[in-house]
């Protein structure tokens, strides 16, 4: 009967999007880290916690993702009271050990954060993507040909790296909180603005001159924006948003208009259309 | 236009400026009128009387451009064509040099130095009038070229028989060839073959060149379409047009900003071109381009700040005109036709330039400038090259002022030509400075233009301060504060002191030094009270 826990497990990893690359299971009620089907070899992104005993109950997610999710064989409609207490037990002490994990996943990532930056010489506008998207340097650094944009808390804390190759490709320190972090440039006057990407973010502010933060992408923008709604209570927020006009669902806009309701904000969105049409 | 997402896109586009308009409008819409905002207001603009009304950064009042710059017969058809659309007569002139241009671009150069000089400028013009929509640009420059759509027409006629017998002859040479290259192939013996090669050669060099009925200008056109009418139209050819649509091309709207520009500024100076994409290849020798555009001042806007456009130097080959609109001011009761011996005598004077203009291209002939108008010429040349250099009057425009005398020469031909037609021996005094008075007058026009197109850097800066300044309801502030708010922006003072001394130009700003007790004084700007107030 236990084995038939572990395959149905699997099953739902791969169901979540997160399949694992290799290695059995091991279901001990502790937390362990794998590599998932796809992520950079040597990374360890995934973790699940699996109990297979009476009371079977699984836990998984991504600290790539920010997924967390929870697994178990019968719904909690057929359980009896006595055993709906004991998956609560179960998931909350999950997600104390996720939480735990991921505390020291992002303390080891701030350490190695730091280090790299420190390492990482100031970047002068040369940069072949700078030059590509016409937009100076703006308190970043250049780390192996790769441009180094720091994500840093609403107390200036540096958190993690985002890389940024010659070809646009962009990565991020593994392992690295990303959530409400920011990337600050020029300081807020009257309105602060809020984009996702550091080119657009130094676009804005070269043709405004209003301070603005780079929230690195759409999921961040709302936790960003509400950051920096929490430091500066009476500046205008703007969020900036991405159009992705042939994106179904358009979710840049999507986006930054929660984020602008999140916190009393305006919305600006880029418009293409007029141009062509003069 | 799935590549086309975000802000950086939209600069990269469309420019700095539209960036900043999209985000200032948001912010705009979302400052909500406060509680005490009218005491506050009535404060303000209790203190603003004592103010000047500010002009701001890029809004420069231009003067009128009289329609009496042109000679006789082209001034009573543009002051005409003016009153009827009730246009600002700006609109008028400028479209009536470039229809002047058309006719005689190629076929004519002006020397300043003399015939026997080698500095020649061609009379190719590129005039760029900006109107907002409903003004009547068509219908004005509709009137103004209508005489060139009837010499086509004209012309086309009378090249009807010889074009049908050109084409004919030229389709049986074709088909001619086609069957002695399958002979050739068919052949039994090389002796064969080698008497049907000598008869294609034959055929190929007996066969006519291609005749085109003339074309003088076209409308909204392609790069490669342009190129290719130069090639097919003896190496000149007009682009009159109310349609942006050319004027985004050379922004490199449609191309991710990379257009090739070649055929624009080769087309402007005349110098050599190589053609391989029309319909054969071909050498170009002294291409004539000359543009008459009437276009939105949105579309200016659009293109605002495009590095890429201003550096490829085609901006500064434009003459531009910024006139106030007529539009909410127009008298709708009253209707003014153009007199019709006023047309006649503007449509048979403009035939008479083009008698005489070839099929094929020839070597222009130069004129050269009297004695005294090379003096006026001179003087204009040195007091625009005066005002160009650092902190001068013309240094953020110096790319454009620096054609301006090159301008005023072509200009000047073109009025001689137009006065004592396509004979003139050289350029008079009196059309030389009719010449210089209009480019006096397009100076302002360029500043207002490059103010609106955003290229103007110390514009630009100047604008940044004054948004600065309401976004803070700063009214008055240290030059330190500024340059510390703004230090992205402002990296030396230097750059800070040129827009804070615009804006003191321009009534936005008093600028004053406050002395301090052993220490240097302190730079203080008091902004015009007058920004401060809600309009209405």
């Amino acid at each position: 009967m236990t084995a038939f826990y572990p395959d149905d497990f699997r099953k739902a990893l791969v169901l979540a999007g997160l399949p694992m690359l290799k290695g059995e299971l091991v279901a001990d009620g502790v937390l362990h880290r794998y590599q998932v089907e796809g992520d950079k070899s040597g990374s360890k992104n995934g973790w699940y916690v699996l109990h297979t005993d009476a009371q079977p109950f699984g836990a998984f997610g991504s600290w790539k993702t920010g997924q967390s999710e929870t697994w178990s064989p019968s719904s909690a409609e057929t359980m009896t009271e006595a055993e709906r207490s004991a998956m609560a037990a179960r998931i909350a002490a999950a997600k104390l050990a996720r939480d735990a994990e991921q505390a020291a996943v992002h303390t080891s990532a701030r350490q190695r954060a730091q280090a790299l930056w420190e390492k990482a010489k100031p970047a002068d506008g040369t940069h072949a993507y700078l030059v590509r998207k016409g937009v100076p340097a703006y308190g970043i650094k250049l780390l192996r040909q790769q441009l180094v944009v720091p994500l840093r808390d609403v107390d200036g804390t540096l958190h993690s790296l985002q890389f940024i190759g010659a070809d646009g490709r962009k990565t991020f320190l593994t392992g690295g909180r990303k959530r409400g972090c920011y990337h600050a440039i020029g300081r807020p006057a009257a309105a602060l603005c809020i984009c996702e990407g550091y080119a657009t973010g130094a676009t804005i502010y070269q043709a405004t001159g209003n301070a603005t933060a780079v929230a690195f992408d759409a999921g961040n923008l709302q936790p960003v924006a509400k950051a920096l709604r929490q430091k500066f209570p009476r500046l205008t927020l703007v969020i900036a948003a991405d159009n992705d006009t042939e994106t179904p669902g358009n979710p840049g806009v999507t986006a930054a208009h929660a984020a602008a309701r999140a916190v009393g904000g305006v919305l600006a969105v880029p418009k293409f259309g007029e141009v062509a049409h003069v | 236009m799935s590549e086309l997402s975000d802000f950086n896109d939209l600069a990269r586009v469309a420019g700095g400026g539209a960036v900043a308009a999209t985000i200032g409008a948001a912010i705009a819409t979302h400052q909500a009128p406060h509680g005490n905002a009218t005491a506050r207001d009535a404060e303000v603009r209790q203190i603003g009387e004592n103010w000047p009304d500010p002009i701001l950064p890029g809004k420069v009042p231009v003067p009128e451009i009289p329609v009496d710059v042109l000679p006789t017969w082209v001034k009573d058809m543009a002051g005409a064509v003016a009153q009827s659309t009730q246009t600002p007569p700006a609109l008028a002139v400028m479209v009536a040099l470039s229809v002047l241009a058309t006719c005689l671009h190629r076929r004519f150069e002006v020397a300043p130095w003399g015939e026997d000089d080698d500095y020649t400028e061609p009379l190719s013009l590129w005039t760029l009038t900006a109107l907002p929509s409903g003004s009547r640009k068509t219908a004005v420059i509709g009137a103004m070229a209508a005489p060139l759509v009837h010499w086509e027409k004209l012309e086309r006629d009378r090249l009807r028989p010889e074009i049908a017998r050109n084409h004919a002859a030229r389709l049986v040479a074709k088909k001619r060839i086609e069957k002695l290259t399958k002979d050739a192939v068919n052949a039994e013996n090389d002796q064969d073959r080698e008497r049907i090669r000598k008869l294609i050669e034959e055929e190929e060099s007996n066969m006519p060149a291609d005749i085109r009925a003339p074309r003088l200008f076209t409308g909204d056109v392609t790069a490669e379409r342009l190129q290719a009418l130069l090639v097919e139209h003896a190496e000149r050819m007009a682009v009159l047009s109310d349609e942006a649509g050319i004027f985004l091309i050379m922004a490199g709207m449609y191309s991710g900003g990379m257009a090739s520009l070649d055929v624009f500024l080769q087309g402007h100076a005349g110098m050599p071109m190589r053609v391989d994409r029309a319909d054969r290849c071909a050498h170009v020798d002294r291409p004539a381009l000359t543009f008459g555009l009437a276009l939105q001042p949105g579309v200016l806007a659009d293109v605002a700040s495009s590095r890429r456009f201003r550096d490829s130097g085609l901006l500064a080959r434009f003459l531009f005109a910024m006139p106030d609109s007529n539009v909410g001011q127009r008298d709708v009761r009253r209707r003014w036709s153009i007199p019709s011996y006023v047309q006649k005598e503007y449509e048979a004077r403009l035939h008479g330039l083009l008698d005489g203009r070839q099929l094929v291209a020839s070597k222009p002939r130069v004129l050269g400038l009297t004695e005294p108008a090379r003096e006026a010429w001179l003087d204009f040349a040195d007091e625009i090259e005066k005002q160009q250099g650092e902190r001068g009057a013309m240094e953020s425009i110096a790319d454009w002022s620096s054609k301006l005398p090159g301008a005023a020469a072509r200009i000047a031909a073109l009025l001689e030509l137009a006065e004592s037609g396509p004979s003139a021996e050289s350029v008079s005094l009196e059309a030389t400075e009719k010449a210089v008075k209009l480019c006096r007058l397009l100076i302002d026009h360029a500043h207002a233009a490059f103010g609106l197109l955003g290229a103007d850097a110390t514009d630009t800066d100047a604008t940044a301060i004054v948004k600065w300044a309401q976004d803070g309801a700063h009214l008055s502030f240290s030059r330190r504060q500024c340059q510390k708010a703004m230090e992205g922006r402002f990296r030396s003072v230097e750059r800070l002191e040129k827009a804070l001394e615009r804006l003191a130009q321009s009534d936005v700003a008093r600028i004053d030094k406050v002395p301090n007790k052993g220490a240097p004084p302190t730079t203080m700007i008091r902004m015009n009270p007058k920004l401060f107030v809600e309009k209405g």
